[in-house]
């Protein structure tokens, strides 16, 4: 047993490093904690694997939100696993993607599962949610709130009469 | 403490019951696996506390999509909880929210905590992207499509129009 909570106590020390690297932008430091870098986002597909495309993708990252910090809640260690509940804040100062810098703060509750093979660091896959960052940011807006909904209506109205139609007929 | 092996299969048989119960539809059942049962969803920060409140969550979410189920694709031990990656799916078929039923379906990764006290549950936790379901029912845009971009703009033209200007005088 002593074995592996010292395994354990590694890879979290491991965790710990590699978020204050990425806070400190020091992305070689960041790299240097994987053994193969790796992330995959759940919510929108992408995957960067390998050096290079995650250097890339931290550097977008840094331009759009300089200031970009992630806060520790929870770590959670599993066998093969360290799960980190944790806030993302950052003020949204560069462009991003061809959205030009709406000067807007995000604050972000998220959880990274950070993938080991024994000790090495291999991946990190995120679960986050996409509306809360651009809700914050100013371009899109709660689906719940009158202008959510009348933004939807006016933009989706197939969508929308269609279902009312449905609801109407019980169809 | 990591959780010895006896401790692991109770708390391991309790949340595939679970979520199995959840896939047949026996919400009782469901909710006879908490000791206390408690929901919170990160991405829209809606808590449901008490059985009152969860009975009233599982009746919204078969009220608008009746068939939805659940697929555990990974399980992972922690000291105090244990942590699935799963795929929902469902149809939507009902209102929700003041939304209508569009009839289209969903397919939602997610993540779930199951926090357990010793071996009783206490709450589930999930974390989720609500723009993926949003967008599979038809009523959201992927933002960086050609037609994501222009509703963005067509919406939200002072943000936009700030950033721009920010974007070109550098402030």
């Amino acid at each position: 047993m002593a074995t592996l909570e010292t395994a354990a106590t590694r890879r979290e020390e491991l965790v710990r490093k590699h978020v204050e690297a990425e806070n400190a932008a020091d992305h070689e430091a960041a790299l240097a904690t994987f053994q193969h870098p790796r992330y995959e986002y759940v919510a929108t597909d992408e995957v960067y694997d390998g050096a290079e495309e995650v250097r890339a993708h931290w550097e977008e990252l840094n331009r759009a939100f300089p200031d970009q910090e992630i806060e520790i809640v929870a770590l959670h260690n599993a066998d093969d696993a360290v799960l980190m509940e944790a806030i993302a804040r950052g003020t949204h100062a560069g462009p991003l993607r061809g959205l030009p810098p709406t000067g807007r703060r995000f604050e972000q509750r998220f959880l990274a599962i950070f993938i080991f093979e024994g000790e090495a660091l291999v991946g990190e896959r995120v679960y986050y949610d996409t509306s809360t960052v651009l809700q914050q940011l100013g371009i899109a807006r709660e689906p719940a709130s009158l202008t959510g909904r009348l933004e939807t209506a006016a933009s989706h109205p197939l969508t929308i009469s269609r279902g009312l139609v449905r609801r109407v007929i019980g169809r | 403490m990591a959780p010895n092996p006896a401790l692991r299969r109770k708390r391991e048989d309790l949340v595939r019951e679970h979520m199995d119960s959840e896939n047949r539809h026996e919400f009782d059942a469901t909710l006879d696996t908490f000791e206390h049962p408690r929901y919170e969803l990160i991405a829209t920060g809606d808590v449901y506390d008490g059985t009152e409140e969860v009975e009233r969550y599982f009746e919204e979410s078969r009220r608008a999509f009746p068939d939805q189920r659940n697929e555990l694709l990974a399980l992972h031990h922690a000291d105090d909880a244990v942590l699935v990656e799963a795929v929902i799916r469902g149809t939507h078929e009902g209102p929700l929210r003041n939304l209508p039923p569009t009839g289209r379906e969903y397919e939602l990764p997610i993540l779930a905590i199951f926090i357990f006290d010793g071996d009783k549950l206490i709450c589930e936790r999930v974390y989720f992207d609500q723009a993926t379901v949003l967008r599979q029912l038809g009523i959201a845009r992927d933002p960086l499509s050609l037609t994501g971009r222009l509703q963005t703009l067509v919406g939200h033209p002072w943000t936009i129009g700030r950033g721009l200007v920010r974007q070109l005088t550098g402030l």
